[in-house]
């Protein structure tokens, strides 16, 4: 942290050569990652960066700069050629820094550092505590010869930790902390002639410590991830009930979220133009940003201007709340802003378990586990995604499935959205239950 | 080293304190790369964008384990801090060892222009691009007024790199490449579509002419009237013919991944036990060639200082070579074939497919377009995936058309095609003689790192896929 003058002096020496307005990003990040092939250890690599991110506002033009060379000779240099090159683009009246009372503000960049602290997405315990080789292959080793068709187990364990120290010419200071343990664990099986099948599994916390007791199981949750990947195969072409599990539900959301970006709506390519306030989605799905949810992986204070983040309706009962509006396309637009963009989705859970559900439906549910390949066109919201999944009857998982896609258009399928279920997860994107989507082709 | 100011003794001591410490093998790549970037938008706003990045990776091998750490500091202190830490991955150390004179490599062939390239462009070229984008949008406006919305990009990059290894090698060079991009929304009728187009060669900015400017405007405003009048097709498994040149991407996807070496010692590529065997018809040859002159994927040297050279994976149908790093030519006992490469000095070099393409075969493309009674034809794809282990596949057909009694019928778009891909590759039951490598700004992603590729093919008739 003793580097953070650096973005202090790179700001002051913007104003001083000709920008008259400037924000500066430092960022530094550790890293490890240990791969372990089978019970062998297969790479082993630490390292540590950082970097350095200008804004540059130059005469009513706008223009970015970044370089990982900190000297402060390379950073002059680079403030210079910065604003010659900005000084040749078109003037933008409506590129500026953000109105400072929309700023995050600390009393101290140490009360700051506590207030991101207790975000729960950060900790500040080291892991030098724990050997990370034996942690990687305690992984695999429970489930290594427990089934003849293994071919390999592969599990990559590691952590990222950092900070991010940004400030501006209107004054903002402001520190982001987060750190990320890791363990992802696949096994490779020999299937039917040449095919080879794999899945996998992945935990995560903020250290080693938190990730310590989710390693048990790992192993045989990858394994078991796998072998229902045996004999996967189509299932008849149709119209059925699908659910989504949590962890891939980002791929039907960003569409949804993409069209509602000031980008998308400035440039005219999304379908939700006009839409604010209306219904577009079932009345039974609420989803809220909630970017300072405690523990969650996108927890932050500010967003990427110093603005303030805070809890906003992104759709309620189906009825879109807001677009999402960052500083500069809402003066292009001559609209109030909103958000920037969204780090903690939380979708409003229903009451029944996911495995009630299944039980209850009378009809064959589709249950998709992971999404390969595929588009959504984002002007028209239509899509067709390749989709692994298992096929469940009367609430028991039948065969899995390979080899189909699912087709439509994007609002559509929010339309059919029919139960939420109760099992929220902590994901990647915020927390999402299990979703059931009723009559969406299959093909 | 005169890139990096790096006296060649001290390259020496640190690749001989890696072997001191147990490596087999040591590794160090340099890299000083500049990336420049102007936007326009269609209401004449801009920005402009430059990344400078600049470190060495040190890579120690022992068996077949890797240690890698890298350092943004290049100096010789701490490169041996950074050899030290990726020496923790050796178990054993040895003593003495010795490291052979510096041996440095020059490279004759040119793949890319060079003439004329800056590597850090100044404020001169940031005015003509400019200049240049400008006039693309006034050019896309004139020829299509119902665009509503616009968004073009030129983006270049110089990178300098070296690597020198134990066994006294040093490899250097300095590769650009410039990359032109347009995307457009068109509306009409209360329809509204959107279309890109891109072109990316191993060029300074001089690549930017007026011609080029010309076939970009022409074929963004093709595909937007393609857009308006295509239709989603209906499913089902048909045959498909896919067109000449961007349907290489399903070769590199669906099959290409498949042929990269580190699946394969780990048993994990449905291609593993496959080497010598006919997998598909005795016309089908592909390859993977890293010297094709100034296409994205072609290399002077692999970023492990392996010469470039052409690939014969498939020779008359029968599977003759995967693509092999240095780790899994030494694991298969074979010289590498030039494939090692990485994103940058944070990343340890993998193989990675170049440009892959299949070579033109003995039919003619209406031809094979004429055998179909009902089926689809594919122009252009994108978002592809595939599972390496399974050969399953899946991708997005951005735009097509229906084949109806052998004739191309109704425009199609946003579908998905699904198949598997050493069936698919079984499956081609005709190969057209119009091999096409269009070059679009390409970009493969494995294991969290990207790099520049091309990839391409000739029509192909597939007997069954399925569409949906």
């Amino acid at each position: 942290m003793k580097r953070i003058d650096i973005a202090d002096w790179t700001i002051s020496q913007a104003l001083s050569m000709g920008a008259q307005a400037a924000r500066v990003e430092l960022s530094c990040i550790d890293m490890l990652n240990v791969q372990c092939d089978d019970a062998e250890v297969s790479t082993l690599q630490q390292n540590s960066s950082c970097a350095l991110v200008m804004r540059l506002y130059v005469d009513g033009r706008y223009g970015t700069y970044s370089t990982n060379r900190l000297e402060r000779s390379e950073i002059l240099s680079l403030i210079s050629s910065g604003i010659a090159c900005t000084r040749l683009l078109t003037p933008d009246p409506d590129r500026s820094l953000p109105d400072p009372k929309r700023y995050y503000q600390a009393s101290s960049l140490q009360q700051n550092r506590l207030e991101a602290i207790a975000l729960g997405n950060y900790s500040e315990e080291g892991n030098d505590r724990f050997d990370p080789v034996a942690m990687a292959l305690s992984v695999g080793a429970p489930i290594l010869g427990a089934d003849s068709r293994i071919i390999n187990v592969s599990t990559q364990l590691g952590y990222r930790r950092g900070w991010q120290y940004l400030a501006d010419t209107q004054g903002f200071r402001g520190l982001s902390l987060c750190s990320q343990s890791y363990a992802f664990t696949s096994v490779s099986l020999h299937d039917e002639g040449d095919s080879r099948p794999s899945d996998g599994w992945f935990d995560y916390a903020i250290d080693f410590k938190g990730l310590s007791p989710a390693l048990d199981g790992l192993g045989r949750k990858a394994l078991d991830a796998a072998l229902w990947r045996l004999g996967s195969g189509a299932v008849p072409a149709g119209r059925y009930t699908i659910a989504v599990e949590p962890t891939c539900l980002m791929k039907l959301l960003s569409p949804l979220i993409d069209a509602m970006s000031d980008y998308s709506l400035y440039q005219k390519r999304s379908f939700l133009i006009d839409r604010l306030d209306s219904v577009i989605t079932s009345p039974i799905l609420t989803i809220t940003e909630e970017p300072q949810h405690h523990g969650a992986y996108g927890a932050c204070l500010f967003d990427f201007e110093g603005v303030r983040t805070s809890a906003t309706d992104i759709i309620r009962n189906g009825r879109l709340c807001t677009y999402l509006f960052g500083t500069y396309y809402s003066r292009k637009m001559s609209v109030a802003p909103t958000l920037s963009g969204v780090n903690v989705l939380c979708i409003e859970p229903g009451t029944r378990s996911r495995q009630q559900i299944l039980d209850s439906s009378p009809s064959d549910v589709i249950l998709i586990t992971g999404f390969l390949g595929g588009n959504s066109n984002e002007a028209t919201g239509d899509f067709s995604f390749g989709i692994e999944a298992q096929l469940f009857r009367h609430g028991e998982r039948i065969q899995g499935i390979a080899g189909m896609n699912i087709t439509g258009n994007i609002l559509s399928l929010w339309q059919n959205l029919a139960e939420v279920a109760n099992d929220t997860e902590k994901v990647t994107d915020g927390y999402f239950p299990t979703l059931f989507f009723h009559d969406i082709e299959l093909a | 080293m005169r890139q990096f100011q790096i006296p060649e003794e001290d390259l020496r001591t640190v690749v001989k304190e890696g072997l001191n410490l147990g490596a087999d093998y040591v590794d160090i790549y340099f890299e000083h790369s500049c990336t420049t970037m102007v936007s326009l938008l269609s209401g004449g706003e801009n920005r402009a964008s430059q990344n400078i990045d600049y470190g060495a990776g040190v890579r120690v091998v022992t068996g077949e384990r890797t240690g890698y750490a890298y350092t943004e500091d290049v100096t010789p202190q701490s490169l041996l801090s950074a050899v030290r830490q990726a020496a923790r991955i050796c178990n054993s150390t040895h003593t003495a060892a010795s490291v052979p004179p510096v041996e440095t490599h020059h490279y004759s062939p040119d793949f890319y222009v060079n003439e004329g390239l800056t590597f850090q462009p100044t404020g001169d070229d940031i005015h003509n691009l400019v200049d240049y984008l400008n006039q693309l949008r006034d050019a896309v406006m004139q020829a299509e007024s119902r665009v509503v919305s616009l968004n073009a990009n030129i983006a270049h990059r110089t990178k300098r790199f070296a690597v020198f290894n134990s066994f006294g090698h040093l490899a250097e060079e300095e590769r650009p490449v410039t990359s032109l991009s347009v995307s457009a929304v068109i509306r009409h009728e209360g329809r509204t579509e959107r279309a890109n187009e891109s072109r990316s060669y191993l060029c300074p900015l001089t690549m930017l002419t007026p011609q080029l400017l010309d076939d970009v405007v022409s074929g963004l405003v093709h595909k937007l009237h393609f857009a308006l009048t295509a239709v989603q097709a209906r499913g089902g498994e048909m045959p498909v013919v896919m067109s000449s040149g961007s349907s290489g991407v399903l070769l590199h996807e669906a099959v290409g991944h498949a042929f990269e070496a580190d699946f394969i010692r780990r048993g994990e590529s449905i291609f593993t036990d496959s080497l010598g065997r006919q997998i598909c018809d005795p016309s089908i040859n592909i390859v993977d060639d890293g010297t094709l002159p100034q296409m994205r994927g072609s290399i002077h040297f692999d970023d492990e200082g392996v010469p470039s050279q052409c690939t014969h994976i498939v020779t008359d149908g029968r599977l003759t070579s995967f693509l092999h790093d240095r780790i899994s030519a030494r694991h298969f006992g074979i010289e590498p074939t030039g494939n090692g490469r990485r994103n940058s000095f944070r990343h340890i070099p993998i193989p990675r497919m170049r440009n892959t393409y299949m070579l033109s075969g003995p039919c003619r493309e209406q031809d094979l377009i004429a055998d179909v009674k009902q089926g689809i034809y594919v122009c252009d794809l994108s978002n592809g995936q595939v599972q390496i282990g399974a050969g399953d596949y899946s991708f997005f057909v951005s735009s097509g058309y229906l084949i109806e009694n052998g004739r191309l019928t109704q425009p199609i778009k946003d579908v998905n095609i699904i198949g598997n891909g050493p069936q698919t590759l079984a499956d081609i039951r005709g190969v057209a003689n119009n091999l096409y490598i269009p070059p679009f700004t390409w970009q493969c992603g494995k294991e969290g790192q990207t790099c520049p590729v091309s990839c391409g093919m000739p029509s192909v008739l597939v007997n069954k896929l399925t569409v949906g």
